[in-house]
């Protein structure tokens, strides 16, 4: 019997849809740039304690106001460019006098550890919730769309702004301090419960449309039970669209703490946060500005870098860009 | 008679992205076309047929090909021409009609206006009175009353929006109409009324066609010459008669012997376009007459529960079945025809325990089934017995799963062979259906579309069953394909003795393949019987009608 004029393409080793995005995505050169400065970013977050004990300073002591001559008596830098030397080499913080640098790097351990926790329970929920609607169909899938709607509808940030305060009074005793890990539990659980709904929603429809397609239909046929449609043959067509979801959800939790953080209601002192210096930077501009800059430029380049690296992915995994 | 479509050494090529390598689609073609004369344009898809015509239209994106050669319509060169001069060429000149003309039309204007807005832009002076006039005109020269021309392109049938995509071609009379294949998505009846009206507008005005097509059938019916392309190359070019019953070139004597027609020797193998040539045919064997009954549905009725209509209230269900009664006999094949809408799959899948009738009995080898596609339990093991293969290879393949998992799947759920013993029995299924068992590992879409078909049936056979459903399997093929899988569908019947429910739309295909037709309209049965019998002496009258536009 004869073959059909494919064989050309048998000379080269198996092409798994996975090898044929990672090969797309090396070929985009801005997408391996932000991979770069997204893998840097992850690397001085990790790295952030050792390399303080390199550079010798820590996030928390108040060098400005430990050692004479680093602050005027307003508490505003001495030397210029807010108090950039060969010590300090970002300058240290208006009032208090803690050095830069440390608190960017250590500032980056709580964004991302913020991030990729909300992240990572929005992709658990997202998945199950949307893969689940999305099969089941009928009343589910109407209860979800309800869920949905009403979620969206919901004035987010008022609400973060307004529970913040609400947890604390709850389970923190009046004169206690609230530790550290509940703030962080706090703003996950929030994100996540509204971060979801998006994510769910897309693969809802990705689900509705992919259990149409015969292939489905034929696991059917070959008497394949639900767990084995579900799990083999739904949730590898999903993974592409929860990786781009993921990646461009990301950079929007790093920026919505940093707001939260600048409103009050995120991260409090003495954990140092993005989001808190741009706030404090903002009280001491005229005098200061390179207090703003710093802070300002990096939450800038890691969130560029994120969305870019978002937008290679997709483009990478986009059907009609290979195969 | 000088041409008004003058063609010559045209090459298309898309240079490729980075490292990968510019694709030729179109190598030197040349043809000249008289005032009124019809060309057929054949070839199989990737032939760079489509091309040509793109080509002809000046339609090519020049950001993305490289053409050269000379196009020349009535002594206007296309090729390398500004925009603008081809503008003024597109529509007045050269008019085209595309395969989709859902997609083709705009979906938020009245087809009336369409026309309109086409007329207008080469009649510059035109005011909107004498545009739409002309419009209207035009549609009822098509056969498409006055009073529609308001309507929209959801609100016709297949056939009327076709109608529609030629009188928008037409309206400015122009000398050559390019028509893409216009009928390929058309059920046979429609697209026959569809040809004969492109041949009554060609005998009044003149306007010579190029018929783009993979379908020597239609070829053979229209064309006074047709031009056969393979790999972007012209391999023979004549007179249609000349071609149909003398060609010179192998490829163009595979290609038209491989479409079963109605006069083929049921049964005989059909000649491929790389294997077996036309001459070595050998005589059908004798096909045995099943008598113990293996499946059967009686008065079968499937209805589709109505759109919601507010809260409560439903619309009338849709009785996509209506009292269908069949039997499949153990080792025969019997063909399940219709057109689009006939209820013809919908049957097929209540037979294969996918969807639930609404009234009436399913039983498969004397067992009551009809409540498989709700019973988990039952639903397996009628999964064991009775497969399915799908019509679209693209459709029916998971894209994320390799060729081993997608035909183990079966041997998963019905066997406890381990992994080792299910690569063995895949592997084996894979070389029964021609395929080599180092592809493995492979993705479907590493595959051509008549390799994934294989695929497909080499996952049906997976776990022995005695039933076969194909739904339409090589509709959504090249002809030539089409031989192959028909021609394997043929040998495995033989070999494993299967019983095969074959759902189609193709005559000359289910003629050729079938022992026993049913044919179907509108949720029932109007006639069925041995293929000879239906083929010969045909009762009904919607048989006698679907034969007479098969021929």
């Amino acid at each position: 019997m004869a073959e059909d004029h494919s064989d050309r393409l048998f000379g080269l080793p198996p092409r798994g849809p996975f090898a044929t995005a990672v090969r797309a995505f090396r070929r985009d050169r801005t997408g391996m740039a932000a991979l770069a400065v997204v893998a840097c970013c992850v690397l001085l977050a990790l790295a952030a304690p050792l390399l303080c004990a390199l550079y010798g300073k820590d996030p928390t002591s108040h060098y400005g106001q430990d050692t004479p001559g680093l602050l005027s008596a307003e508490g505003l830098p001495v030397l210029p460019n807010g108090g950039i030397s060969a010590e300090h080499w970002f300058g240290v913080e208006p009032g208090l006098g803690r050095d830069v640098l440390a608190q960017l790097l250590y500032g980056m351990r709580t964004s991302l550890l913020v991030a990729t926790a909300s992240v990572a329970v929005i992709a658990v929920t997202g998945v199950v919730l949307g893969v689940t609607a999305g099969y089941l169909g009928g009343l589910a899938d109407r209860a979800f769309g309800f869920v949905c709607d009403v979620l969206l509808a919901f004035p987010t940030l008022l609400l973060l702004l307004a529970l913040g305060p609400v947890v604390r009074t709850r389970f923190v005793g009046p004169g206690e301090n609230e530790p550290a890990w509940m703030q962080f539990t706090v703003l996950v659980l929030v994100f996540a419960a509204f971060g979801w709904v998006p994510l769910a929603m897309v693969l809802r429809t990705t689900v509705r449309a992919l259990r149409e397609r015969e292939f489905v239909e034929a696991a059917r046929a070959a008497g394949a039970s639900r767990r084995h449609i579900v799990f083999r043959e739904l949730l590898p067509n999903v993974w592409a669209p929860v990786l781009v979801h993921v990646t461009l959800a990301l950079p929007g939790v790093v920026t919505a703490e940093a707001a939260l953080s600048f409103l009050g209601v995120g991260i409090d002192e003495p954990v140092p946060d993005w989001g808190r210096m741009i706030s404090r930077g903002s009280e001491v501009f005229y005098d200061d500005p390179t207090y703003m800059v710093f802070p300002g430029v990096t939450i800038l380049v890691f969130v560029l870098a994120f969305n870019l690296l978002g937008d290679a992915v997709r483009d990478a995994l986009d059907p009609r860009t290979a195969r | 008679m000088s041409a008004v479509l003058r063609v010559r050494d045209l090459t298309v090529s898309f240079p490729g992205r980075g490292s990968a390598g510019a694709v030729t689609a179109v190598d030197g073609v040349s043809f000249d076309l008289a005032r009124g004369e019809v060309l057929g344009l054949v070839g199989e898809s990737g032939s760079g047929k489509s091309t040509v015509g793109l080509a002809a239209m000046g339609l090519h994106d020049a950001a993305r090909t490289r053409v050269s050669g000379s196009v020349r319509v009535g002594g206007t060169e296309v090729v390398g021409a500004p925009e603008s001069e081809v503008r003024a060429l597109r529509g007045a000149r050269i008019a085209m009609v595309f395969q989709d003309a859902l997609a083709a039309l705009s979906p938020f204007h009245g087809v009336g206006e369409q026309l309109a807005e086409a007329f207008r832009i080469h009649h510059a002076g035109a005011s909107r009175h004498e545009a739409r006039d002309a419009a209207v005109s035009m549609l009822e020269r098509v056969g498409i009353p006055a009073a529609r021309a308001r309507d929209h392109p959801h609100q016709f049938s297949g056939g009327m929006r076709q109608r529609v995509m030629i009188a928008m071609a037409l309206i400015n009379a122009p000398d050559v109409l390019v028509a893409d294949e216009p009928t390929t998505a058309l059920d046979a009846r429609v697209q026959r009324q569809v040809l004969e009206l492109l041949e009554e507008l060609r005998q009044e005005s003149g306007t010579a066609v190029v018929l783009v097509t993979h379908d020597v059938g239609v070829v053979a019916g229209t064309c006074d010459r047709m031009l056969v392309m393979r790999g972007g190359r012209v391999v023979e070019e004549g007179p249609t008669a000349r071609l149909m019953t003398a060609a010179e070139h192998p490829y163009t004597r595979a290609l038209i012997g491989a479409t079963p027609s109605m006069d083929s020797v049921p049964g005989t193998r059909l000649a491929t376009v790389d294997g077996v040539p036309a001459a070595a045919r050998w005589d059908a064997p004798a096909r045995p007459a099943g008598t113990r009954t293996l499946a059967e549905v009686v008065d079968l009725r499937v209805e589709f529960p109505g759109r919601r209509r507010g809260v409560f209230g439903r619309h009338e269900p849709v009785r996509a079945v209506r009292g269908v009664s069949l039997r499949v006999a153990a080792g025969e094949t019997l063909a399940l025809v219709g057109e689009s809408g006939s209820g013809k799959s919908t049957t097929a899948r209540v037979l294969a325990g996918l969807r639930r009738p609404t009234g009436g009995e399913v039983r498969f080898d004397g067992r009551d089934i009809s409540r498989a596609a709700v019973d988990a339990r039952l639903r397996r093991e009628i999964g064991r017995e009775v497969q399915l293969v799908f019509q679209d290879p693209y459709a029916s393949l998971n894209p994320r799963r390799t060729i081993e998992e997608i035909v183990g799947t079966p041997l998963r759920v019905h066997t406890a062979l381990d992994a080792g013993e299910r690569r063995e029995r895949v592997a084996g299924l894979l070389r029964q259906v021609g395929l080599d068992p180092a592809h493995l590992g492979r993705y479907p879409h590493e595959f051509s579309g008549g390799q994934r078909q294989r695929v497909g049936i080499a996952r049906a056979l997976a776990s022995r069953p005695r039933l076969i459903i194909a739904d339409e399997p090589v509709s959504a093929l090249d002809v030539s394909v089409q031989a192959q899988v028909l021609n394997l569908l043929m040998d495995l019947r033989e070999e494993l003795g299967l019983s095969l429910l074959f759902v189609s739309h193709d005559l000359a295909v289910v003629r050729h393949l079938c022992d026993r037709v049913a044919v179907m309209r509108a949720g029932t049965i109007v006639e069925s019987g041995p293929r000879d019998e239906v083929f010969d002496d045909p009762k009904a009258p919607y048989t006698r009608e679907l034969l007479a536009a098969a021929m």
